[in-house]
């Protein structure tokens, strides 16, 4: 920080000190990992060892993969978020451009909306949804897993916020040069954007991959579970003790998160930081 | 205030270096600064003079050499052992804190035990004597009113003060200051020049500045330290570094507007590189019919000086010192023959001259530079003339420059000084 | 496409959505409170503040409250305290930082769901790391998810371990962003390192950070939710019941959406009092920069 590095002494200690904390962060995905490649008499053992003396991983991994469709619900997953970002920036980008860009009366009056709809936790609306849903007869389907969340205030506050700092001697040169409104949002602005974009991507993704109480009220049917409920409901219907096979689904359930974010550490953690002082 | 009069604060830099990786940002410098002078460390943007600052405050390492203060060895030792103060680009004022408590920050940390500072149980008369000294600096600066304020309420030049009190309040032997005017607009900048150099002869401490601006570099310091690329050019007084440089660098970097350079072989000079300030070029229009006269040169110039009261003084190359004022009105125009081109040049008793064609003009006011292209020549030379002349001539038309060699700077092909 | 039209064309899809997916429910929610609306009944009738009384004599949602309150109280100061000391840790030095970074981090992005059952596993009274480790220096074994002294605690130490990394994160961007010649100036005037420079220096500079991770933090333990529904189940005997969990067991088993809806009203006051507060931050500091 102020260019002197502190002592060696001081130095052995933050690594003392950094390296328990480590262990604590990271004990658990080791155990997980360790325990799926364990067979049952190993796990139930007496006395605990990390490594495993025989492997079985094979049966468990066999196991989570056949006793629920795990690959299924990974593709569930992906559908879904995938499906909820892109509907995101198509509708965000172009409100966002609105409230910053373009004079309107009522503009004020959206931003606040905007504004105080950032203060409501989705949990707290997901009754009067499902209650619309169940109504409507949408339950149960992926438009009822994507629909509620295709609307983010966050996302449309972020973009906001970005968009402020473009210049408007960019749009004005664009509308010279006789580009539509659509061209503009889309030609002009989603580029320059592109950061936030990829902030709000990252965190859009991540929250939705991981996201629990929405998908538990919504669908009741199998072929339709996140990787969440996917996970739970092996959990539940499985004997409450096959912790092997267990194991063995969570760690297939966070493997593509934890590799994109071992790919893209910076990006992730950027986005997140970003996105968590921004928003 | 009392004015100090013990001699401290006599700053030794021996071969110091800094590498940063495979960069080195400093090449052994040595510099060896008198008690209670004013030394200004003059270069452009990351030419290494930052680094060195930071080397004497102790916030950085050298890579190898020295520094000392007093003759004690500064290696090792923590900025606030080292009896120094600093003054940041940034003035780095405590947020949080008023400008009474951010001048009393540096007496706290000396004067109170850790637990004192931890627990708020100063003494009382700890207490007093902080809040003695924090009112005098603060009187001395004129910021007695702002005491009670936060940073945030402050003014560009007033939270420069505060920095500045900070600094003094400890009455260290060696202030050194990184940049500290230039964040502040052009006419506060003129005004604070003369401040810090008045507060140098009222402290008597040694000042260290650091700039990238040789006006504050010219008008200030006692002498200058030019520092290109990490290496030491020079160090001399403002007006030895002007009128006789060692190298062609510290010609070209000192002087507004740029000296001139040309080619040693084009007028017939045993050098590779002839340099010549725009004031020492005499400039003679070519008239209808062949006549021809001088534009009258404005008064040869020095680094523009500050203008009105201060008391600040300017020693010339004669050693004579003048209080400085604004240039007076030019002499009138005198007509005289002009040399051929051609002629001229060493044992001939006459200058070497050059013709041009005037392509661009500047007319401030005050003086009147002529910008001429001369073949051969890859830059535009510039003349300095009156402006009252300026009428006479427009763009295009033909110049015939002629150079003194007295006043001819020669360098070898190297940048190094050839001196008669 | 211009002016008027495109005008519309670009903030119709956002206001539609919000009014049907945000507002609307929001005031639907709001207005289901005062009645007694089950799921699948042909009708509803105005009950008044029939459902706020009921919660006030119901002991499941005085028990509710008041662990989450528990919970709220526990997670923040331990996962933002362990959150600063970590960025302090990571950035007083560059050895080894990224790996700290991503090890330290690694939980927050890790499905919650998933991870909870492995910590089920490794609190396990029986076959868990976690005892184990406890038996080998001479302590335990605790049933740490079905003890009812234990388990709200157990599961405050679970959302600990998820929130550290993420307030860490907030914390070094806050530490980055102080200027370094504020340290510097600290450093000649005596205060270079150790307690001295936090407490000139690094402390009010990161005070705008701590309010908003402290008030983030807050949020998100309000919300908790995961670990309850699929480790413990509010158990036992409601000893880890938490707000959200009772809202869920009201709405969607017993299907009692009036009251439940109250109980959200509830749940919605903390949480925008909360949001408020992030909200009021934000504008401070966006103003005064």
């Amino acid at each position: 920080m102020s260019g002197v590095r502190p002592g060696p002494l001081a130095r052995v200690l933050r690594h003392l000190v950094l390296m328990t904390g480590t262990v604590a962060m990271l004990g658990p995905f080791v155990v997980m990992l360790m325990t799926s490649f364990k067979p049952k008499a190993e796990i139930f053992a007496p006395t605990f060892h990390l490594l495993p003396h025989s492997w079985g991983g094979t049966e468990n991994y066999a196991t989570a993969l056949t006793q629920v469709p795990l690959l299924h619900f990974l593709l569930n997953g992906a559908i879904v978020t995938a499906a909820i970002f892109l509907l995101q920036v198509l509708v965000n980008v172009p409100a966002a451009y609105a409230l910053a860009k373009r004079r309107f009366r009522g503009r004020d009056a959206m931003f606040a909306t905007v504004l105080v709809c950032l203060l409501i936790p989705y949990q707290a609306i997901a009754l009067p949804i499902y209650i619309l849903f169940f109504s409507t007869g949408i339950l149960n389907t992926y438009a009822s897993l994507v629909l509620p969340f295709t609307i983010s205030v966050f996302g449309i506050f972020l973009m906001r916020q970005f968009f402020l700092g473009v210049p408007d001697d960019l749009i004005d040169a664009a509308r010279i040069d006789g580009m539509s409104e659509y061209r503009i949002v889309w030609g002009v602005m989603a580029p320059t954007a592109m950061p936030a974009l990829v902030a709000f991507g990252i965190f859009s993704l991540v929250a939705h991959w991981n996201d629990y109480f929405w998908p538990l009220i919504a669908v009741a049917r199998e072929e339709l579970y996140t990787p969440p409920l996917g996970i739970a409901f092996l959990k539940q219907n499985g004997e409450g003790t096959a912790y092997g096979p267990l194991m063995a689904a969570a760690t297939i359930v966070i493997t593509p998160l934890v590799l994109a974010f071992l790919v893209a550490q910076r990006r992730f953690i950027e986005g997140i930081t970003f996105t968590g002082l921004k928003g | 205030m009392l004015v100090e009069t013990q001699a401290r604060g006599a700053v030794r830099i021996g071969g110091l270096a800094k590498r940063f990786g495979a960069t080195t940002v400093l090449d052994g410098v040595d510099l060896d600064i008198a008690a209670g002078e004013f030394v200004t460390i003059l270069g452009p943007s990351g030419c290494g003079k930052s680094t060195l600052l930071r080397i004497v405050a102790g916030l950085e390492v050298e890579s190898a050499g020295s520094v000392a203060i007093d003759g004690a060895p500064m290696k090792g030792l923590a900025p606030n052992a080292r009896d120094i103060a600093m003054v940041f680009q940034s003035y780095a004022l405590y947020p949080h804190l008023t400008v009474a408590e951010n001048i009393a920050v540096p007496l706290r940390m000396r004067r109170l035990t850790p637990v004192q500072r931890l627990l708020g149980l100063a003494p009382r008369a700890v207490r007093e004597s902080i809040a003695v000294d924090v009112q005098s600096v603060a009187a001395m600066l004129r910021i007695e009113g702002l005491l009670a304020r936060k940073p945030a309420q402050l003014s560009g030049g007033q939270k420069q003060r505060v920095a500045l009190a900070r600094a003094m309040v400890r009455r260290p032997r060696v202030f050194l200051m990184d940049e500290p005017l230039s964040n502040l607009d052009a006419e506060l900048r003129v005004h604070m020049r003369a401040e810090i150099a008045q507060l140098h002869r009222q402290l008597g401490a040694t000042f260290l500045y650091v700039t990238h601006d040789q006006v504050e570099a010219m008008t200030m310091s006692d002498r200058v330290a030019v520092i290109l690329g990490g290496r030491l050019q020079q160090v001399a007084t403002p007006d030895a570094l002007y009128r006789d440089p060692d190298t062609l660098a510290v010609a070209q970097f000192v002087g507004t507007p740029r000296i001139n350079v040309l080619p040693g072989e084009r007028l017939g000079l045993p050098a590779a590189q002839v340099a010549v300030r725009p004031e020492r070029l005499r400039v003679h229009a070519l008239g209808p019919s062949g006549s021809s006269h001088r534009l009258p040169p404005s008064r040869p110039s020095f680094p523009s000086p500050v203008c009105g009261g201060g008391g600040a003084v300017f020693r010339d190359g004669g050693g004579v010192t003048h209080d400085l004022v604004c240039a007076p009105p030019p002499s009138a125009t005198t007509p005289t023959p002009p040399p051929r081109a051609g002629e001229g040049g060493p044992g001939t008793g006459k200058s070497p001259a050059i013709d041009g064609r005037l392509v661009h003009r500047e007319n401030l006011g005050s003086d009147l530079f002529l910008h001429v292209d001369v073949p051969g020549v890859p830059a535009l030379l510039i003349a300095r003339a009156d402006p009252a002349a300026g009428e006479g001539v427009s763009i295009g038309d033909t110049l015939s420059l002629t150079i003194d060699p007295r006043h001819a700077l020669l360098f070898d092909a190297n940048g190094r000084r050839i001196r008669p | 496409m211009n002016g008027r039209g495109s005008l519309l064309l670009l903030t119709a899809p956002a206001l539609v959505l919000m009014a049907l997916f945000l507002i609307g429910p929001l005031l639907a929610v709001v207005a289901l409170s005062f009645t007694d609306y089950q799921l699948g009944a042909p009708s509803l009738s105005f009950v008044g503040i029939a459902n706020y009384l009921e919660m006030t004599e119901d002991e499941t949602v005085r028990i509710s409250l008041a662990n989450t309150l528990i919970y709220v109280g526990v997670v923040v100061p331990v996962s933002v305290a362990l959150g600063l000391g970590a960025a302090l840790l990571i950035e007083a030095d560059p050895s080894l930082r990224g790996f700290y970074r991503a090890a330290y981090f690694l939980p927050v992005m890790a499905t919650l769901i998933a991870m909870a059952i492995v910590w089920e596993f490794m609190l396990d009274a029986r076959f868990g790391a976690v005892n184990m480790a406890l038996k080998a220096i001479g302590l335990g074994p605790f049933d740490f998810l079905h003890d009812r002294k234990l388990v709200l605690f157990t599961l405050c130490g679970i959302g600990v371990w998820q929130s550290v990394g993420f307030n860490m994160v907030l914390f070094m961007a806050g530490l980055t962003a102080v200027p370094r010649e504020l340290y510097e100036a600290a450093a000649v005037d005596g205060a270079g390192r150790g307690i001295e420079r936090f407490r000139l220096v690094t402390w009010p500079m990161l005070g705008p950070v701590t309010l908003f991770t402290v008030v983030i933090t807050a949020i998100r333990a309000f919300q908790v939710f995961d670990t309850v529904q699929v480790l413990t189940g509010g158990g036992p005997n409601k000893a880890s019941e938490v707000l959200l969990h009772t809202i869920y067991a009201e709405a969607f088993n017993f299907f009692r959406n009036g009251y439940a809806a109250a109980l959200v009203v509830v749940f919605l006051l903390f949480i925008m009092a909360l949001s408020a507060v992030r909200l009021f931050v934000l504008d401070r500091r966006e103003s005064r920069s």
